[in-house]
């Protein structure tokens, strides 16, 4: 996977929200890179800046929110620098963008089928019979019994997992070469979340689609994500395999989120707790922002910024703990 | 074996408890259009107990009924008919409750920027189920209580919105704890909170119980966090108990499909699972026979004609023959 060249490439990207009062950093030097086929899963806590680096992405921050700096590529062309009109055409073309809510997605006044059909022809050149027929495909694809039936059907006639199907079609109507998936299934009982998971897998499996998958579940990533990001106060702070990731976190905040979460074994030892909460963005604290609730801070923690150093493979860790200048201050 | 046959006596006794809403048109359409009565049946004779000391979860998908089950439990709902019991006591399942049940059984509640008045101070929102105490004396409670929960007792006079979404779940653990109630019935309690604080919450009402020996009515959709928090769980399904035991036996060796499938269904477990079908059906018009058999993999002819009994802390006709059930390849318990 890592011999592939990145299909999404974002670098040292900073977006600032700029008030009358203050000037808030909300995603303070985010760099990471998506080969063609692969899931990156993007965890941490309400207000850590997940959902706002996927929107920054597709360029759809409202001001005052703004991108300050960075740069972001998209099969190597620069799409943060395009203008509005062009970035629409990117948008839903080569970018697909799943929501929590599929109700926010949807125009309640309209059939479903309708609503395909648009946006297949909005971006691919198709007739209205042509776009028909492929809108009940895409519908079959993703799930949906009898599609030709239901094609006419309102949003409001679907149930909460059928409406994610649909909205999952709508995203893949001009075949985009990356999904950026936002709580897909947050909204979702257990085992229809499980049937959507399944389904978003196998379609970056069959269509080599790289997706980016915004959640705070961390099940949703073991699942089906081939690398974790983790997020703390509007910085990355760690990039790593998943399957090392759960019981092997080298960041002190990612393995603290990790021994947090109750699993299905039977324990009888409390959760790990990270004491305090997250800094408001008003009040990040000097060096590292998580320096004041980690066990393992040491003297430079509290005065210079730990940058990513990135190690093969596209793992990364922010931490002054794995940063060979510090090495001999700590001993 | 039976999962009532114990040595200590239950602690709440929970009977055939049962609760419809009336989704019916009015009166006069009714006569009018001649069209039936539409009733939901959230809570469907739904029996259980609970020993003192130890956490009975509920668990199931949104529209099973749990909610509805904890309001009734706390007496915001009156059932429709059904008994509840507590340490031996007759608690009115309809209609309204004398005082001292009242602040016997306390609520947690999901949602912490819902549940505390905005405009009360810490203080007096915590000290609502003691404001009858002499004043010098609910002062010294509440700053014991808050101390307890972790807060700071100056925080007291601070209002809702100057906490997190964490501390305010502990200002409300604080407030049903003011009267010493000893049954805490707790719906989705750390839903809303992020899994730091979730695990901050968890631990804490761990620790309170360990201390005073509350008893807990956990209800929840997370399985993990069910995993952890239980002694005993409960299975509900379109209203109805499903499955019922002790948290050891029901995630080691699940007897009933559905059980088995929501065990199945969490994600990132990495163990192999049968594919999903469909979704819970509308509990308005709920299939017949056993509400689960259009999503059972195990479904015979008699699941679409009869409702099971619920026995031996299973109501399903597959799970009662335990050969049957062998033969589908579930692990015995």
């Amino acid at each position: 996977m890592t011999a592939l060249p990145p299909l999404l490439q974002v670098r040292d990207l900073v977006v600032e929200f700029r008030t009358a009062q203050a000037t808030l950093r909300a995603l303070d030097g985010i760099s990471f890179a998506i080969a063609p086929g692969e899931i990156l899963g993007v965890v941490g806590e309400s207000g850590a800046g997940k959902s706002l680096t996927g929107l920054a992405i597709s360029r759809l921050i409202q001001p005052p929110g703004q991108i300050v700096s960075g740069e972001v590529l998209l099969a190597g062309e620069r799409i943060d620098t395009l203008s509005a009109r062009a970035m629409r055409r990117v948008r839903g073309k080569r970018i697909g963008m799943v929501f929590q809510d599929p109700l926010t997605s949807l125009d309640p006044l309209f059939p479903i089928g309708d609503q395909i059909v648009e946006t297949i022809r909005a971006h691919l050149d198709m007739t209205r019979i042509e776009a028909r027929a492929r809108a009940i495909e895409l519908l079959d694809e993703v799930g949906i019994p009898s599609p030709a039936a239901r094609i006419n059907a309102y949003p409001h006639e679907f149930s909460g997992g059928m409406r994610q199907r649909v909205v999952i079609a709508l995203a893949l109507c001009a075949e985009p070469e990356l999904i950026i998936a936002d709580e897909p299934t947050t909204a979702l009982d257990v085992a229809v979340q499980a049937q959507i998971l399944n389904l978003l897998a196998r379609l970056c499996r069959d269509r080599g689609m790289a997706m980016m998958l915004v959640t705070h579940d961390m099940g949703v990533i073991a699942e089906i994500s081939h690398r974790v990001a983790v997020m703390y106060a509007g910085r990355l702070v760690e990039l790593g395999k998943t399957a090392r990731m759960a019981h092997a976190a080298r960041h002190p905040y990612a393995a603290g989120l990790m021994g947090a979460i109750p699993t299905l074994e039977a324990r009888t030892e409390p959760l790990l707790q990270i004491p305090g909460s997250m800094p408001r963005l008003t009040a990040i604290p000097a060096g590292c922002a998580f320096h004041p609730r980690c066990d393992k801070a040491f003297a430079p923690c509290t005065k210079v910024r730990p940058e990513l150093l990135f190690s093969a493979g596209g793992l990364a860790v922010a931490c002054h703990l794995y940063d060979p200048t510090y090495q001999e201050a700590r001993s | 074996m039976t999962e009532f046959a114990t040595e200590t006596p239950a602690y709440v006794k929970v009977r055939g408890l049962t609760h419809h809403f009336d989704l019916s048109a009015g009166m006069i359409d009714r006569l009018l259009r001649r069209t039936e009565g539409r009733f939901l049946r959230a809570v469907d004779h739904v029996s259980f107990d609970i020993r003192r000391g130890e956490t009975f979860a509920l668990v199931g998908e949104s529209g099973s009924g749990k909610s509805t089950l904890a309001r009734i439990m706390a007496g915001l709902l009156p059932a429709e008919s059904g008994e509840i019991l507590i340490d031996g006591h007759r608690v009115s399942a309809g209609g309204t409750r004398p005082e001292a049940l009242r602040t016997a059984i306390q609520m947690v509640f999901q949602d912490p920027y819902a549940s505390l008045n905005p405009r009360w101070r810490v203080d007096r929102l915590v000290a609502e189920p003691i404001r009858t105490l002499p004043a010098p004396e609910r002062d010294r409670r509440v700053d014991e209580l808050l101390r307890l929960v972790g807060l700071d007792p100056l925080d007291k006079v601070k209002y809702p919105h100057q906490f997190s979404g964490g501390q305010r779940q502990r200002i409300a653990i604080a407030r049903s704890l003011a009267a010493n109630a000893p049954f805490l019935v707790c719906d989705e309690p750390t839903s809303a909170l992020d899994v730091s604080v979730q695990a901050q919450i968890l631990n804490l009402m761990r620790r309170l119980q360990d201390q005073f020996g509350l008893t807990y009515l956990f209800i929840s959709h997370n399985l993990a966090v069910v995993r952890y928090m239980a002694t005993e769980v409960g299975v509900m399904y379109l209203g109805r108990l499903v499955e019922a035991g002790p948290a050891n036996r029901i995630f080691a060796a699940p007897r009933h499909p559905y059980t088995r499938m929501l065990l199945e269904a969490v994600p990132g477990t990495g163990l192999p699972r049968a594919e999903v079908k469909g979704e819970v059906p509308s509990p308005i018009s709920p299939p017949s026979g056993c509400t689960f058999h259009p999503r059972c993999p195990l479904a015979e002819d008699i699941c679409c004609r009869e409702v099971p009994e619920f026995r031996d802390g299973v109501a399903c006709h597959v799970a009662h023959h335990a050969a049957a059930l062998a033969r589908a390849g579930y692990p015995s318990a």
